[in-house]
């Protein structure tokens, strides 16, 4: 919030923070392709590397494809000679954006499409109208009390292709349907192939290919020999044969559903709440740009609302005179249901609430997400993660590295997540916490389930569970439907060891999160400072991401791999591949705060322009004392409210 | 016609403004904040017998909807007041609340007023959320409108 009139008019400028849009889109490709592409490198028998290529390209062809197929869903055409005006407008408003290419206009009669889309791929860009809506819009240019209206309208689209979520939304869409598809595909294929093996198994039992080849009467004596030479030995004939008497078609469905089911679920997830944020979260920046470009916001607001431009143009503000819901309002328990279901209901919807958009207009902090938000975004992800990665695909490496993977997710996305309000001057050591604390306790509500599961098990039906473990084994990729060494010496060593191990984690993670965080967020905070740094606008940010990257590199590499040897296997502690591994992820963090700490005596707490001392914290819209320069002007934006 | 005629008088659209944010705070308090600043454009266009309809739609891609309460609550707050001065035959709120303090029935009449419009104001400005709270607003209405001209 703004803290005197004199700051009013300054607006935080969310294109200078990283993207929302593309932190969502990160995480949908990363939980989905991710996990494929590192149970593909694993020792499995079966090959699971053409699923991951597979879910890389299909949507990326899907992306490519697009455009034809929306032309073919509308009957869509070139918009043609009588809308060259709109169009020749849309290019003017293209140019003074920014882009580097006009999106086409093309226009349909279909009455579905009632409101103007982008879409396209990375080398056409298309903006689809109705014919009528087009045409109208075109007489509307003519008038100069409407032409703001339609250019907050068509501006509004030609944001999505400034920030490029038009792309990050195709590629999104087209990620989950087909992990859907080929999940299905790929569980039906396995079954398939299990199933083929196991009639095929007794013949490969009994085949016996010397016998065979001796019933060959035109082979000669010498022609025999040779291909018997060429033929593996009989031990290896024998090793094979074995194995192919211990396939099991229950465990080759079993490996095959629990391999692929995980990420029909979570894609379901994925596609039920995540993918309308990310829709929702692009219709907020393209809003921003919309108010950035035209400087005031009743034009945005007449577009929204329907209102006449003139009718609001009578007042001088249709924002700033508005006022906080009163405390007995606030505190009715009716209203905050009322106002939580609302919250509940835009969860699904692919436009934020008018309302809403209106706020993130008047005040663009509230286009980042809140605490709370924040940590049911990271807390799900890293369940979901947790869950997926604890899929047959991935269980061996998470057996090594447990919960690695979604913790330094957490970190990333936390440290991305208090850019923002640290930005705004905000405190957020307290968010911080509650966040990490949040996802910790899913997290050890998860870990206590499995636990509080083994341990029914084991001291009502002992046998039950032995079955149970001896099938989660046969169902990793690593024995893929094969049913040898399967079973468990000491049950009860297990589950106690499980226990400890898993609950340990959950507290010593958290810390690791806690700590590390805090030191991301005190290092982006004085980073802050560094007013004199030269071209700040292209550079800060990426210092930003490079801290964050440096601080993941560390844990990832050096704090976690430590602490989880310590746990699991303290002997490989003194291992030469370990110690490597820390030593040079430290050495790279400690050049890095070298660096840092040197640029910091440079760049922190002086004015760019007049070189003297900028005393006090950073707040947004800081001036210089002495020149009154604006400091780190570019995380600002002036418009009018 | 009559509305227009109503909302002439500054006392009668500051009474309009008035009960529209009460109604407003009662019926969508969270919404209130961005769209107070609204109203004024709003009775601007009830004045001309003009009427913004909301857009309901989510469509993937598209701009967006612009079902906003406060599009529903001012035309209706307009349209009930505007059918009291026609019951009233007076054109002044001070008149209005005078004439209504002589009249026994007022309550109901202020009552009848306030729910016999919500359907078609609804209906006319297309809007969900507003389909959705017909009676929240016909009861937030009745109470500011008994409150503000004083009707027991």
């Amino acid at each position: 919030m703004m803290d005197t009139a004199s700051e009013a008019d300054h607006k935080l400028n969310v294109f200078a923070l990283p993207s929302q849009t593309s932190i969502i889109f990160g995480l949908i490709v990363a939980v989905l392709l991710g996990t494929v592409f590192a149970g593909s490198i694993g020792p499995s028998p079966t090959p699971l590397w053409p699923l991951a290529i597979g879910l890389l390209l299909l949507p990326l062809r899907e992306l490519l494809a697009r455009p034809e197929r929306e032309f073919a869903r509308y009957g869509l055409s070139a918009a043609g000679d009588a809308l060259d005006d709109l169009q020749r407008f849309v290019e003017n408003q293209a140019k003074a954006i920014g882009l580097r290419r006009t999106p086409k206009l093309v226009v349909s009669s279909d009455k579905r499409l009632k409101q103007p889309y982008t879409f396209g791929t990375f080398r056409h860009w298309y903006i689809a109208l109705n014919h009528e809506m087009a045409k109208k819009m075109q007489e509307d240019l003519l008038n100069p009390d409407v032409v703001p209206q339609v250019e907050a309208k068509l501006v509004h689209e030609l944001y999505h292709f400034k920030t490029g979520d038009y792309w990050q939304l195709g590629y999104a869409r087209e990620l989950l349907r087909i992990t859907f598809l080929l999940m299905i595909w790929a569980a039906t294929f396995l079954c398939g192939l299990g199933f083929l093996l196991l009639i095929a198994a007794p013949d490969f039992v009994s085949f016996d290919f010397v016998e065979q080849l001796n019933q060959i009467e035109t082979l000669t004596p010498e022609m025999r020999e040779m291909i018997i030479r060429i033929m593996p030995s009989q031990a290896a004939i024998d090793q094979v044969r074995q194995k192919a008497a211990e396939i099991n078609l229950s465990l080759v469905i079993n490996f095959a559903v629990s391999a692929t089911l995980p990420f029909v679920i979570i894609g379901g997830l994925l596609r039920g709440f995540f993918w309308p944020k990310l829709w929702r979260m692009r219709e907020l920046y393209a809003d921003a740009g919309v108010v950035h470009t035209q400087g005031d916001v009743k034009p945005y607001l007449s577009a929204l609302t329907g209102i006449p431009l003139t009718f609001m143009k009578r007042y001088p503000s249709v924002l700033s005179v508005g006022q906080e819901t009163s405390d007995k309002q606030t505190r009715q328990i009716k209203n905050r249901i009322k106002d939580q279901w609302r919250k509940v209901c835009e969860m699904i919807k692919h436009h934020p609430e008018p309302p809403t958009r209106i706020k993130c207009v008047k005040d663009p902090g509230h286009v980042f997400d809140p605490w709370f938000i924040t940590a049911l975004l990271v807390g799900s992800l890293a369940l979901l993660l947790d869950i997926l990665l604890s899929s047959p695909l991935t269980l061996l490496y998470v057996g090594s590295w447990p919960m690695h993977f979604s913790t330094l997710m957490i970190m990333v996305i936390v440290a991305l997540s208090i850019i923002p309000p640290i930005v705004q001057g905000r405190p957020v050591w307290t968010d911080l916490v509650k966040i990490v604390a949040f996802a910790m306790i899913l997290r050890l509500g998860w870990a206590l389930l499995t636990i509080g599961l083994l341990v029914v098990l084991l001291v009502l039906a002992p046998g039950v569970l032995d079955q149970v473990l001896a099938y989660a084994v046969a169902a990793t990729a690593h024995f893929a439907g094969h049913s040898e060494q399967l079973g468990f010496d000491d049950l009860t060593a297990f589950v106690i060891k499980a226990a400890v191990l898993n609950t340990a984690q959950v507290f010593i993670i958290a810390f690791v999160l806690v700590s590390s965080l805090i030191l991301v967020a005190f290092l982006l905070r004085r980073l802050l400072t560094w007013y004199s740094l030269p071209h700040a606008s292209q550079r800060l940010m990426k210092i930003a991401y490079g801290i964050i990257g440096v601080e993941a590199l560390c844990v990832g590499l050096a704090v976690l791999p430590l602490l989880t040897t310590m746990l699991l296997n303290p002997a490989d502690l003194l291992k030469p591949i370990t110690i490597g591994v820390a030593f040079l992820s430290l050495i790279i963090t400690a050049i890095s705060l070298l660096l840092f700490l040197r640029a910091d005596k440079q760049y922190a707490m002086r004015c760019p322009v007049c070189g003297a001392e900028i005393s006090g914290t950073y707040r947004i819209g800081k001036s210089c004392n002495t020149c009154s320069e604006l400091l780190h002007p570019w995380l600002t934006v002036r418009y009018k409210v | 016609m009559e509305a227009a005629k109503f909302l002439d008088q500054p006392e009668n659209r500051e009474a309009a403004r008035t009960i529209s944010q009460h109604v407003l705070a009662e019926v969508e308090p969270s919404e209130l904040e961005v769209s107070v600043g609204l109203i004024d454009p709003l009775l601007d266009m009830a004045a001309q017998g003009e009427m913004a309809t909301a857009d309901s739609s989510d469509e993937a891609g598209g701009f967006g909807g612009s079902d906003l309460l406060v599009m529903v609550v001012v035309p209706l707050v307009v349209t009930v007041l505007g059918d009291l001065l026609v019951e009233v035959g007076k054109v002044g709120i001070k008149e209005i609340k005078e004439k209504l303090e002589q009249r026994k029935d007022a309550k109901d009449l202020i009552l009848v007023a306030s729910s016999s419009n919500v359907d078609a104001v609804v209906r006319h400005a297309q809007s969900l959320r507003g389909a959705g709270r017909k009676k929240e607003l016909t009861r937030a209405l009745a109470t500011a409108l008994l409150e503000y001209l004083e009707v027991e």
